[in-house]
């Protein structure tokens, strides 16, 4: 299954509120932090159960997230890398999201301190937010985008199992609660 | 053609779908340099693609401007604002009003091709920000498929026609104005006499002339409804409906109430009324000088007298159009009950005090009984992509499928049953969407502000939010008069947040103290929001961003106790005076020296040291560009599409594309002298023959009229696909020519005005 875009979040608990991580934030966008053409910091503070802070980049949206009432750090793709490879084999998507998402994670707990940000790396939400190219309404898509994510998440955090649970309401795209079990732990310390 | 071209392209209304395929094709010429970025600006503008902060590629970081090294070069979407920078997508809704399946479209976009976040303006529109303009054609596909356009969102063009929200369930209304604000917004919609204005275009209506909800008196047309009772030849008395028009209201750096054009235009004579008006103002309104081009500097420089004079004599010159009449006569509902009525609400629910708060503060009945208004209080303007789709259930289950957007930045339910208002209280809660404090001090409208305009001086969006929460947390809503009052912050001067008309508006300002910037507000106190907005405050002086909150706490609990009974925030403020109450606010107009607070230097919710380095050319005045060139902009794409028939062996196609390609031409010249172009082929070519070869103005000193020639050869007949090549190949020379022909009327205009002037 190929896509152009992917959403992926790992969850945790942000040890301080939101506003406090703005000052780290736009420092990415001055340090040109993680190898991004950074644009812009965008706080949604005010939006209950929102997106939080997005940092807006060229080619992808990071953020400090709280929807589904769950803190996590976010990536979503927003611009191809290659333009000549606007879509991708989904599994590939993830893998990077998720190698994304953990760096930012790692260079966020770096610059606020280890206690700013807890993440477990044993629960993901990652969605396709690309309806043209995985449409909810196809079974298809459904079972090709489970198997793509359990061999993303199980590779990417070497997990000895992981489970993907769909998301209820189909308006939302593609989209999955992912529990990764095993080594999980480990791997994502070290990685973190 | 795009992917969500080729799956949605059927359901979309073919004069929609022409307008995004031309864009898609002006994103094309525009990419490969065969588009000026001027033209390309103001076409991308006319289709709701907005430039943002930061689009010129630097981005102060508190420290030094930063270049931001976007792939894409120096390939540009207008004048410095680069093709790879994200923009911001303008969604019209006609007087707000949008169905659940419309907002459900727009969360999906929200979410795939913005930020996640919808905002909902102080004109009913629908932004999404942080969009790549790559995407904006799918953007617009997809809101096509479900009757959604973007179409003249920007630019100088006609604006969203704005309307009461609880048009059609007010108790003090008329008449029901949605039916009449969608007819003039469709009638006008890409109409040939709005085409050529020198800056935007605002209408609004009301149902009524006390009420806020319509803001008539800031529009360029404000009409509010009016009931006139006629005796017939008959010797019935029957009701007869119509509209009060005012004209050349708006708010900007220098606020101008509209003034009233006539009385009472019956509901018949809206379409051409308003049409005149626009002719007039295309006509005769300023083009060069965008500071000075709202219809508002017209009218200050003919006065009304002589502007009701034009616009009558202009009325009575327009040609008969059969949908002056048709357009109105549909005055059904828009939307009405799906479930049965509730109880009258007497008295206020009890129990919960959460929900009796609510009930207080959001929950309004309407005209008809047993059912109530809810408001959907959006904090700073903003919903989520799954708030918007529980806003949808909400619709889908109690009301009809339908909701309002408001020009106070928040969405009305209508037609909720009293007997469901728990439970769509209870939905709310869930949605995280159910605070009590609609039209309160504490549901603050703000614009974009520095958040991401291009003109934004300070924030006007972080300083809502930190207002926001002050104000919730000490108690505000305590008090009634106080709770009633309005906030509203403004950026710039542009005024886009209506701080102008508020009880207490604040106006983005910049000032220097010790070599350093510092972020400020202007404080304009005693603005009129009732009355359809009907007077503006006074400025007292500028504060410190961080005084902001203590100004407000002051001026509040001054107010709260020195009020006398009955008397309004406005009464109060024209009886203290400015000297008073500058004098009341002087102390906290200091700012401390950088050293000993630094937190002065910084705006609200930005921890950057303040600077206005940001700052670039706006877009809200659009690109100046002649009514000519987009003529001929469109004839060159037309004569592109037949090389590409051509190209593909389709010979038919390409010659009757290029004919089109040569008429479209000849259409920009005629169209730059006169309103009324002929829509037949032939009728046109005679009229440009007598207007520009018979005058030699189509005139090449060695060419003479040949390329007038190789229009004029096709007046009895139409080319045929032999005819392809040679066609092209003229069309290519004649649009080349009528290139030259619209510089030289140009710089024959300018030299007259200025001749004119001396």
């Amino acid at each position: 299954m190929e896509s152009t875009r992917i959403d992926v979040k790992v969850c945790g608990r942000f040890g301080r509120p939101l506003e406090a991580f703005l000052p780290a934030l736009h420092g990415w966008v001055a340090t040109g932090a993680l190898d991004e053409t950074w644009v812009d910091v965008a706080p949604y503070l005010h939006v209950p159960d929102g997106p939080g802070i997005v940092v807006v980049a060229h080619h992808a949206l990071y953020g400090l997230d709280q929807r589904d009432g769950i803190d996590g750090l976010r990536y979503q793709t927003r611009r191809p890398r290659e333009p000549r490879r606007s879509r991708r084999p989904l599994e590939e998507l993830v893998t990077e999201g998720i190698a994304r998402v953990l760096a930012a994670a790692s260079d966020l707990r770096e610059r606020c301190g280890d206690d700013a940000l807890e993440i477990d790396t044993s629960r993901w939400i990652i969605g396709v937010p690309d309806r043209l190219n995985a449409p909810a309404d196809d079974e298809v898509a459904w079972a090709e985008g489970r198997i793509a994510l359990e061999r993303a998440v199980s590779t990417a955090l070497g997990a000895a199992a992981v489970r993907c649970v769909p998301d209820t309401d189909a308006r939302r795209g593609l989209r999955w609660r992912v529990a990764a079990q095993g080594t999980v732990g480990e791997r994502a310390s070290q990685t973190v | 053609m795009s992917n969500w071209e080729i799956r949605l392209g059927a359901e979309v209304l073919p004069e929609r779908a022409a307008d995004i395929r031309a864009f898609q094709q002006a994103m094309a010429a525009r990419r490969n340099g065969r588009l000026d970025e001027r033209l390309f600006a103001e076409l991308r503008l006319r289709q709701g693609v907005y430039g943002q902060r930061y689009d010129n590629g630097h981005r102060h970081d508190g420290h030094a401007s930063r270049r931001i090294d976007f792939p894409c070069g120096d390939v540009t979407k207008g004048p410095e604002t680069l093709w790879d920078a994200p923009g911001m997508q303008r969604i019209k809704i006609p007087y707000g009003g949008l169905d659940a399946r419309q907002l459900e479209v727009i969360a999906e976009l929200a979410e795939e091709y913005a930020d996640g976040i919808l905002h909902v303006t102080t004109r009913q529109d629908i932004q999404l920000h942080f969009v790549h303009i790559e995407d904006t054609p799918d953007i617009m596909w997809r809101l096509a498929a479900v009757g959604i356009t973007t179409k003249e969102a920007c630019g100088n063009a006609v604006r969203n026609v704005t309307a009461c929200p609880l048009a059609g369930v007010c108790n003090d209304e008329s008449f029901d104005v949605t039916p009449y604000a969608e007819a003039v917004a469709r009638f006008l919609l890409g109409h040939p006499d709005t085409q050529d204005f020198g800056r935007k275009f605002k209408i609004a209506f009301s149902g009524c002339e006390d009420h806020p909800c319509g803001l008539a008196r800031i529009h360029d047309i404000g009409a509010v409804a009016k009931v006139r009772r006629v005796k017939a030849g008959d010797g019935v008395v029957r009701t007869e409906r119509g509209f009060a028009l005012y004209v050349g209201g708006g708010l900007g750096a220098v606020p101008h109430r509209a003034e009233l054009l006539d009385a009472f235009v019956p509901v018949e004579e809206l379409l051409p009324t308003c049409q005149a008006v626009c002719r007039v103002f295309a006509a005769l309104g300023e083009k060069k000088n965008r500071a000075r081009a709202r219809l508002k500097f017209l009218l200050k420089r003919l006065g009304i007298e002589e502007f009701r004079r034009l616009v009558a004599a202009e009325r009575e010159r327009l040609p008969f159009d059969p949908r002056w009449r048709t357009e109105v006569e549909d005055v059904d509902p828009r939307d009405g009950p799906s479930r049965p009525a509730g109880p009258v609400l007497r008295v206020r629910p009890t129990g919960d005090p959460d929900f009796v708060a609510f009930v207080d503060r959001n929950v309004r009945p309407q005209a008809q009984p047993g059912y109530s208004v809810v408001t959907v209080a959006l904090p700073l303007g903003d919903l989520s992509a799954d708030q918007a789709r529980a806003l949808a259930d909400l619709a889908r289950t109690y009301a009809d499928g339908h909701l309002r957007a408001t020009v106070e930045q928040n969405f009305v339910l209508r037609w909720i049953s009293n007997a469901d208002l728990r439970a769509v209280y209870d939905d709310l809660v869930a949605a995280g969407l159910a605070e009590p404090v609609a039209a309160s001090i504490v549901d603050i409208t703000s614009c974009p502000g520095t958040d991401t305009c291009k003109l934004g001086i300070s924030s006007s969006r972080g300083l809502s939010a930190t207002l926001r929460s002050i104000l919730v947390e000490e108690g505000m809503l305590a008090d009634e008069a106080v709770a009633a009052l309005r906030i509203k912050v403004s950026g710039c001067f542009n005024s886009c947040g209506q701080h102008h008309v508020a009880d207490l508006g604040f106006l983005g300002v910049s000032r220097n103290v010790d070599g350093r910037r510092v972020p400020h507000f202007q404080v304009v106190l005693g603005g009129q929001w009732s009355a359809n907005a009907n007077a503006t405050g006074i400025a007292i002086g500028a504060v410190p961003a961080r005084r902001v909150p203590d100004v407000v706490r002051r001026l509040v609990r001054a107010y709260a106790t020195e009020r006398a009974p009955g008397e309004t925030f406005r009464a109060w403020v024209e009886r203290l005076g400015r000297k008073t109450l500058r004098e009341r606010l002087s102390d906290l107009t200091a700012v401390p020296p950088f050293g000993t607070d630094p937190e002065f230097y910084r705006d609200h919710l930005d921890p950057r040291i303040y600077g206005i380095g940001d700052m670039a050319q706006g877009e809200c005045a659009g690109e100046m560009v002649s009514v000519a060139k987009f003529g001929l902009a469109d004839a060159d794409r037309l004569l592109d599409e037949a090389l590409d028939a051509l190209d593909e062996g389709r010979s038919a196609d390409a010659a009757r594309l290029s004919f089109e390609s040569l008429l479209a031409g000849a259409r920009a010249l005629v169209r730059a002298q006169t309103f009324d172009v002929p829509d037949e082929p032939r009728a046109l070519l005679c009229t440009f023959e007598a207007r520009f070869v018979a005058t030699r103005l189509f005139w090449d000193e060695h060419a003479k009229d040949k390329f007038a020639r190789y229009l004029l050869r096709w007046r009895d007949r139409k080319p045929g696909p032999d005819d392809a090549e040679d066609v092209i190949r003229e069309a290519r020379l004649f649009i080349d020519h009528a290139y030259r022909v619209e510089a030289n009327m140009g710089a024959m205009a300018a030299h007259l005005s200025s001749e004119a002037r001396a």
